[in-house]
C-alpha cells in the first residue's frame, strides 16, 4: 500500500512536469548587452548598413527586418572552415529557403577579391536557386564593423590566417525584429540541426502560439 | 598419410594467404593513414562521400580526372592548383591550396586513400613512386 502510494505520487510528479513542460514551450534568449530603462528592456538589435547582392542590387537593414534570418561570414576562396559552412547552410536552404519572411544571408570578408559577379558564380556554383539566400558584399571596414558590432563576432583580416582572413564559423540566428536569437556552430552538423530547430521554435514565437 | 593431406592443405593456404596478405596490409595501412590526413586536410571542400560541393569543388569519387591522370594528384595535393580543371565534363575554377609541408609518404598514403575511397578502385603506389612523380610537378 505504502509503495503503491509512492508510486501515485511520482506518476503525479511527472504528469505535473509534462504539463508544465507543455505549457511553456522552449523560448530562445536574446543575445548581446541590454539597457535597462525604467519600464522597458532594450535589447541589441543589428545596426543600419548596406551592402549589395549578387545581382548588385543594395541590401540594407530594413531589408532584413520582419524576416527571420540566418548571417555567416565567409569568403569564396577561403580554404578552411568555409566550405563546410557552406554544405550546412546548404541543409537550411533546403529547409527552410521557400519558407515566407525567412532569409539567409552569407556576407563576404574579402569583398575586394568577392565582387559582385564573383558572388554571383559562386552562388550558381553551389546551386542556390532561391532567392532567400543572398550573398552581400561591399566596403571592408563596414563589413568588418558589422560582424564585430552588429553580429558580436570576431573578423579580422590576418595575414598568417589560411586565406589572410580570421572569421568565426558561426551561424547567427535573428529574429524579426532584429534582435540576435543565438549562435551556432556552422562547421558541426549537429550544431546545425540545433539551428533548425530553433527556427521553428522563433516561427513560432511569432505565430503567437 | 591421409591424416596429414587437411594439415598440409592449411599450411600452403595459410603461407598463401600470408603473402597476398603482407602487399594488402600495406595499402590497408597507408590508406588508413590517408583517410585520417584526408579528414584534416581535404574533407571541407571534397566531402566525406567524396562527392565535392556543387560544381565549386570536384568530386574525387569517380573521378575521370584522377583515373586519368594518376601522376598529377601527387602534384596537386602538395603544390596546390590554380585556373580551370575539367572533372567528369564539368569546369571547375576555384584555387586549390597546396600542403607543401606534406612528407612524400604522407602524400602517397593520401593518394592511396583518395584512389581505393568511395567505390575508386587503383592500385597500392609505394612512396619511391609517389617521390618521383613529385619530383616532375610541373
Amino acid at each position: 500500500m505504502r509503495h503503491t502510494l509512492k508510486y501515485n505520487g511520482l506518476a503525479l510528479f511527472l504528469l505535473l512536469a509534462l504539463v508544465i513542460s507543455c505549457g511553456n514551450p522552449k523560448k530562445l534568449p536574446v543575445m548581446g548587452p541590454k539597457t535597462v530603462l525604467e519600464s522597458d528592456t532594450l535589447y541589441h538589435t543589428i545596426p543600419d548598413f548596406e551592402l549589395k547582392n549578387q545581382d548588385g542590387q543594395i541590401v540594407s537593414v530594413g531589408d532584413m527586418k520582419g524576416k527571420i534570418f540566418v548571417t555567416d561570414f565567409f569568403f569564396t576562396t577561403c580554404p578552411s572552415i568555409c566550405p563546410i559552412m557552406k554544405t550546412q547552410m546548404l541543409r537550411v536552404n533546403e529547409k527552410f529557403g521557400s519558407v515566407q519572411d525567412f532569409g539567409i544571408y552569407s556576407i563576404s570578408i574579402d569583398p575586394r577579391h568577392d565582387t559582385v559577379e564573383v558572388l554571383k558564380e559562386y552562388s550558381e556554383r553551389l546551386g542556390v536557386e532561391n532567392e532567400s539566400w543572398q550573398f552581400l558584399t561591399g566596403d571592408l571596414d563596414s563589413i568588418l564593423d558589422l560582424a564585430q558590432k552588429g553580429f558580436l563576432v570576431s573578423a579580422a583580416e590576418d595575414s598568417t590566417a589560411p586565406g589572410g582572413y580570421i572569421h568565426s564559423g558561426a551561424f547567427i540566428l535573428v529574429d524579426k525584429d532584429l534582435r540576435i536569437r543565438g549562435y551556432y556552430d556552422g562547421t558541426k552538423e549537429s550544431k546545425v540541426d540545433e539551428l533548425m530547430k530553433d527556427i521553428a521554435i522563433l516561427q513560432k514565437e511569432y505565430e503567437g502560439v | 598419410m591421409k591424416g596429414y593431406r587437411p594439415v598440409l592443405f592449411i599450411i600452403s593456404a595459410f603461407i598463401l594467404f600470408q603473402c597476398t596478405d603482407a602487399k594488402k596490409l600495406k595499402k590497408d595501412r597507408s590508406v588508413s593513414h590517408g583517410l585520417a590526413l584526408y579528414t584534416q586536410l581535404c574533407v571541407q571542400c571534397h566531402g566525406e562521400d567524396g562527392k565535392g560541393l556543387g560544381t565549386l569543388y570536384p568530386p574525387l569519387a569517380g573521378s575521370d580526372y584522377i583515373r586519368e591522370n594518376p601522376d598529377s594528384l601527387a602534384c596537386i595535393i602538395k603544390y596546390g592548383k590554380d585556373g580551370p580543371l575539367e572533372v567528369n565534363g564539368v569546369l571547375y575554377n576555384q584555387p586549390m591550396p597546396g600542403n607543401p609541408l606534406l612528407l612524400d609518404d604522407e602524400v602517397a598514403h593520401l593518394v592511396n586513400y583518395i584512389q581505393n575511397a568511395w567505390g575508386n578502385k587503383g592500385e597500392y603506389i609505394a612512396i619511391d613512386s609517389i617521390s618521383a612523380s613529385l619530383q616532375n610537378c610541373r
